[in-house]
């Protein structure tokens, strides 16, 4: 009969933190390919870094170990597989709104990662695939929400995330004011579901002029806001 | 037809691929852990002659528009029992019998309008039925996706176009639930939740049919109207509910106080006539194992008709030739409990020892109308593949009848089969797979 656009709470929850998790996996393999990058002719330790932005904790006895801590470790909350788990429980939720075509990729990404987990196998080409179907994903989204509203918490989930890790790993201001301006043609299309003083909190924080990442007390600050920020 | 065995053969395995792609999976609780698993596909189809389906679909008809006048019956006038059709015994022990729905009038007096009804072909090629399912009968949703793979996969299967679309349940869904709508309303699919076994099945037809899958807590009843309840406290209001949760967990003000599955005061909407309920409730009065046994007589009674679908022979320990019959050759019939589903509470005669016939005879002496026992059919075994060996396996069909304003028949069906050679079990729950059905239009 009638279509329904209204978004339950629980739906418009699974959908933001879907995009969340979703964009947290393509993110942390991004970041642990550079790390690799380094580990492979560097000293053992080199990923301490990482595990330092991420606040991440683990013992590695060395880099192999570590890197398979960060792909296939189901106990740790920063790890790939994790992250992509998460993804994969809000998003079964929600096969009727994003459709089974975009959720296949998802479903894709989990069974190879754990099939490459039960293999041991630690060189990070093998996940290459989940960076691929990552993007197929958010095309297929665009592609095949029909509900827009949906479509919109998910992008803001996924924004939000994006400028998370941007923050967390010092990108350069003209970087986060980019990322903010995206999150921002997101939340502009749904009415009430952000904090507005929250918003003119990180309007004034994102300028040239107040930008200081490198202070720990201004980063912890825009931090905290941008994660209170959206009310689902 | 000629069909391409060894084309499906070789697709198994990239069928199966896709099936995970997609996520066709069914839950399973063991030892109370949720566990999901894939459902195993066997890519050989059951083949059902345009013959035998012109048959099974004007059976099958007869059969379900009989159950759903005496559900009417049941709930209002009761005239099969005050004729002595049915003895009223079996009608008021049930335990799907719900006397909060005396005097409920669905529209157009459709009780079961997704009815599955399990049947067998035995050996001599006769079919029977073994079991109606008028609660939350579920599986529509595999071979459908089935078939959307196996003609992805190996399209040169069906080149010669005789098998009968059967991509077409979720059309016929949507039209059952426009038609039964009341008030223009939203239709919803209510799931208790992803750790249901068959939540692939809700999500996937919620998807197919653009009905909204709503999830406990998700809809409230204002006014005796049920409205679906959106972020910052939108509603839309309900017109049709599919709905996935059994029957004592739908209204914690009327059934299970302690439900958090259900809608608070959904059956004042429903007794109103303000919201549509697919199934409705109280169904399990008429797919009850005793009751069963009364549907060929029901036919005659509602339709003046013969009935087209045979029964297994069934007896029931209740009346008194059965109950003798019963005792005396035990070991060679089947067993089942009325009160149990999914495979369970089946017992076969000849699998038990002396001492375990001896304590089932006394159970059906303390309670017979508890049980009812059915001579064991010797049903046609289909090949499936396991490894690269074609083996002979039990396997049975459950057809899919839809009722809105007309009866229809979904041209195709779920057939599962047992994975163990000795075992007539079937169910997904204790490990079968299933085949598609294909339904032949000449």
């Amino acid at each position: 009969m009638t279509a329904n656009t209204i978004i339950s709470a629980k739906k418009a929850n699974s959908l933001f933190w879907l995009g969340r998790y979703e964009e947290r996996v393509y993110t942390t393999l991004h970041m642990l390919r550079k790390c690799y990058d380094k580990m492979i002719d560097g000293e053992v330790g080199d990923y301490w870094p990482l595990l330092n932005t991420l606040d991440a904790y683990g013992s590695y006895q060395n880099n192999s170990e570590f890197t398979l801590g960060m792909m296939y470790d189901k106990g740790n909350p920063c790890s790939v597989i994790t992250a992509q788990t998460k993804a994969m429980d809000n998003a079964i939720l929600l096969r009727e709104e994003i459709m089974s075509e975009t959720l296949s990729y998802l479903e894709m990404s989990v069974a190879l990662m754990n099939e490459c987990s039960a293999k041991k196998d630690a060189n990070i080409i093998c996940l290459q695939p989940v960076i691929d179907w990552s993007l197929a994903f958010w095309g297929s989204a665009e592609q095949r929400f029909k509900n827009h509203r949906a479509l919109y918490i998910m992008m803001m989930g996924r924004n939000i995330e994006n400028l998370d890790m941007l923050i967390r790993y010092n990108y350069g201001y003209e970087r986060i004011a980019l990322a903010y301006d995206s999150l921002k043609r997101y939340f502009r299309q749904i009415p009430n579901i952000i904090d507005e003083n929250l918003e003119k909190k990180l309007d004034m924080l994102i300028t040239h002029d107040k930008f200081r990442i490198n202070d720990v007390d201004y980063k912890h600050e825009l931090l905290v806001s941008l994660n209170k920020f959206v009310k689902v | 037809m000629k069909v391409r065995i060894k084309e499906l053969t070789e697709s198994r395995d990239t069928v199966n691929k896709w099936m995970e792609r997609y996520g066709v999976r069914f839950g399973v609780y063991k030892n109370n852990v949720f566990k999901e698993q894939l459902f195993p596909f066997d890519p050989i189809p059951r083949i059902i002659s345009h013959e035998d389906w012109s048959y099974l679909e004007k059976g099958l008809k007869q059969r379900v528009i009989t159950l759903n006048k005496f559900l009417w019956d049941i709930y209002h006038e009761k005239n099969i029992i005050k004729d002595g059709i049915v003895p009223e015994e079996f009608v008021y022990s049930s335990k799907g019998y719900m006397p909060e729905c005396e005097g409920i009038n669905p529209q157009d007096g459709i009780y079961s309008h997704i009815s599955g009804i399990d049947l067998v072909e035995g050996k001599d090629g006769q079919w029977y039925v073994l079991e109606d399912n008028l609660r939350i009968p579920s599986g529509a949703s595999y071979p459908m996706i089935a078939r959307q793979i196996t003609r992805r996969v190996s399209p040169a299967t069906f080149q010669e176009g005789d098998v009968a679309e059967n991509r077409n349940y979720a059309d016929m869904l949507q039209g059952m639930m426009d038609e039964m709508n009341a008030g223009r309303g939203i239709s919803v699919i209510l799931t208790p939740g992803r750790y249901n076994s068959a939540f692939f099945e809700h999500s996937y037809l919620a998807e197919k049919t653009g009905a909204t899958l709503a999830y406990p807590g998700d809809l409230f009843v204002e006014n005796s109207t049920v409205y679906y309840t959106g972020l910052y406290k939108e509603r839309v209001r309900v017109g049709c509910i599919y709905r996935r949760v059994s029957d004592e967990y739908m209204d914690p003000m009327v059934f299970e106080a302690s439900s958090m599955l259900g809608i608070p005061n959904v059956m004042q909407a429903y007794r109103a006539g303000n919201v549509a309920l697919i199934n409705a409730i109280g169904n399990g009065v008429a797919d009850d194992k005793g009751i069963y046994y009364f549907v060929p007589k029901m036919v005659e009674y509602y339709l003046g008709e013969k009935p087209i679908l045979q029964n297994a022979p069934t007896y029931l320990p209740f009346f008194k030739d059965d109950y003798e019959y019963v005792l005396n050759n035990i070991e060679k019939l089947v067993i089942k409990d009325v009160s149990e589903a999914g495979g369970y509470g089946v017992v076969f005669g000849k699998d038990l020892p002396t001492d375990k016939l001896n304590e089932l005879k006394a159970l059906i002496v303390d309670q017979p109308r508890r049980w009812i026992a059915q001579e064991v059919i010797d049903f046609k075994d289909l090949g499936i593949l396991e490894g690269e060996e074609c083996v002979e396996r039990k396997a049975d069909l459950r057809a899919f009848v839809i009722s809105g304003k007309e009866t229809k028949v979904w041209k195709s069906g779920l057939t599962r089969f047992s994975r163990n050679p000795d075992s007539f079990v079937v169910n997904s729950s204790q490990g079968g797979g299933f085949k598609d059905t294909w339904v032949m239009e000449k």
